[in-house]
């Protein structure tokens, strides 16, 4: 499964680290290609 | 400004000590160290009303052969900001010709380079958690298989509204390494 569309989290005022699925807007705002240094 | 001025012979004790280490300049707030993946990694209230100031440190390694952007998102709640409150500039050089520009009205902001021999970047963030402008600059090197650069980018959040984490990822391609933040003593 492509991580891609995870983010993993760590909660300083609890100190709890854990894993979630992006959200919708997450995955639709991720980078165009054409902003590249390349 | 010194606290104190301490004289020959004099016993340095715990509590002068204690006041000394709690008054440095740049406090260690949080860290994060991960393997190598693709996901974004976030950091959740790092910022909050004791230090208005913050600098944000990465020292890792990604998968590209050729660099690519990390990416940064502010953190209202528990999820990023993924609306187009984004304003930066960015001016780096290397092994291609310098290249300037800016960048309005983006989903995330562009705040260093990854590649797959050394990565390093360290981004002065102002504001985050005060009721003002969030902005920030950021300074980075990285090195790939097939290029190498260095540059500064600047960053501008327009509104006053008050945000407590960071969620930073790679463009494309996996990465590693250790994402720190360091707040600023206020006084």
């Amino acid at each position: 499964m492509d991580d891609r569309y995870k983010v993993s989290v760590f909660d300083v005022a609890t100190g709890e680290t854990y894993e979630r699925d992006m959200t919708p807007e997450e995955i639709a705002a991720l980078p165009e290609p054409t902003e590249s240094p390349k | 400004m010194a606290i104190k001025t301490f004289t020959t012979g004099e016993v340095l004790t715990a509590s002068d000590t204690n006041t000394f280490l709690a008054n440095s300049g740049l406090v260690y707030v949080a860290s994060k160290t991960f393997t190598s993946t693709s996901s974004a990694q976030q950091i959740d209230n790092c910022f909050t009303s004791t230090y208005d100031n913050y600098r944000i440190i990465f020292k890792g390694v990604g998968s590209l052969t050729n660099n690519d952007w990390v990416r940064a998102r502010i953190v209202d709640g528990t999820s990023p900001i993924t609306t187009g409150i984004y304003f930066h500039s960015y001016a780096y050089s290397g092994t291609a010709a310098m290249a300037t520009g800016f960048l309005g009205s983006q989903t995330s902001w562009l705040v260093g380079l990854i590649g797959d021999t050394a990565t390093q970047f360290s981004w002065d963030l102002f504001g985050p958690q005060t009721a003002d402008k969030t902005t920030g600059v950021s300074s980075y090197m990285s090195s790939a298989t097939n290029d190498y650069f260095n540059g500064n980018n600047g960053h501008l959040i327009n509104n006053s509204t008050q945000y407590e984490g960071i969620q930073l990822y790679p463009s494309s391609g996996t990465w590693a390494g250790t994402i720190t933040v360091y707040g600023y003593r206020k006084a």
